[in-house]
């Protein structure tokens, strides 16, 4: 059992077959290699993307599917050598994670980057984040289409 | 915005220091060859618009702006299309 010290959570125990290795880091976080994957009861469906190296480095996530319900996958090879995948189709026994990282640059407006995802291979703890080679989908999509009220007026 | 047709095989210069060449056209994609001083940085468009988003992401985030997000993507459907 290892331990870092977190800014977001404070203390945090984990095992090392919990680490993933994000093998090419992040765009502008090239050496942060290693991280885990944080879920708290409170925060759900959002997961946390925590640095190991950096503990007070942390990214907010949501599960792609949440954000937008027919998102159209994509996987370039150079991303699937990353995740020791085949250069087509997906090995059994392989277990795909799709996240995309949430920006609350304007709180009030939080935005998900569905360009570049998170595509998390939990079977063996390898991640990439994986940017489209097409601009079918924004850096920072809004993360809800409408304002309360709007909705409101939608559903009634 | 300069606007300059090339063909396959030709090239143009930026400054005294960067060269670009038109390699190879094939249908929608063009493969273009970049000779730059090493400390020139040379990145895929969509590569810097993450960067620069990961770089506002990894900012703190208030727990009750957190709270407010959690709550609203399990109340509400995902819109079906972008």
């Amino acid at each position: 059992m290892q331990s870092i010290e977190t800014l977001r959570f404070g203390l945090v125990r984990f095992d090392e077959h919990e680490v993933i290795e994000f093998p090419a880091g992040l765009p502008g976080f090239e050496r942060e290699n290693r991280f885990l994957l944080i879920e708290t009861e409170a925060s759900l469906p959002l997961k946390f993307l925590q640095s190991v190296t950096s503990p007070q480095l942390s990214f907010v996530c949501a599960p792609l599917s949440l954000v937008l319900a027919k998102y159209e996958a994509m996987l370039p090879r150079s991303d699937r050598d990353l995740l020791a995948m085949p250069p087509e189709g997906v090995a059994p026994g392989t277990v795909l994670e799709w996240l995309a990282i949430l920006c609350f640059a304007r709180p009030d407006a939080p935005t998900a980057n569905l360009l570049g995802p998170l595509v998390i291979r939990r079977d063996v703890g390898l991640g990439v984040q994986s940017i489209r080679e097409d601009s079918r989908y924004s850096a920072r999509q809004p993360l809800f289409n409408a304002s309360p009220a709007t909705e409101q007026i939608v559903c009634s | 915005m300069l606007v300059i047709r090339r063909r396959a095989g030709e090239g143009f210069l930026i400054g005294d220091s960067i060269e670009v060449d038109i390699l190879e056209i094939d249908g929608n994609q063009v493969k273009i060859g970049i000779r730059a001083p090493r400390e020139t940085a040379i990145l895929r468009r969509e590569i810097a618009a993450t960067r620069d988003t990961n770089l506002d992401s990894a900012q703190e985030v208030e727990t009750n702006v957190l709270e407010e997000a959690s709550k609203r993507l399990r109340l509400s459907p995902p819109p079906e299309q972008d």
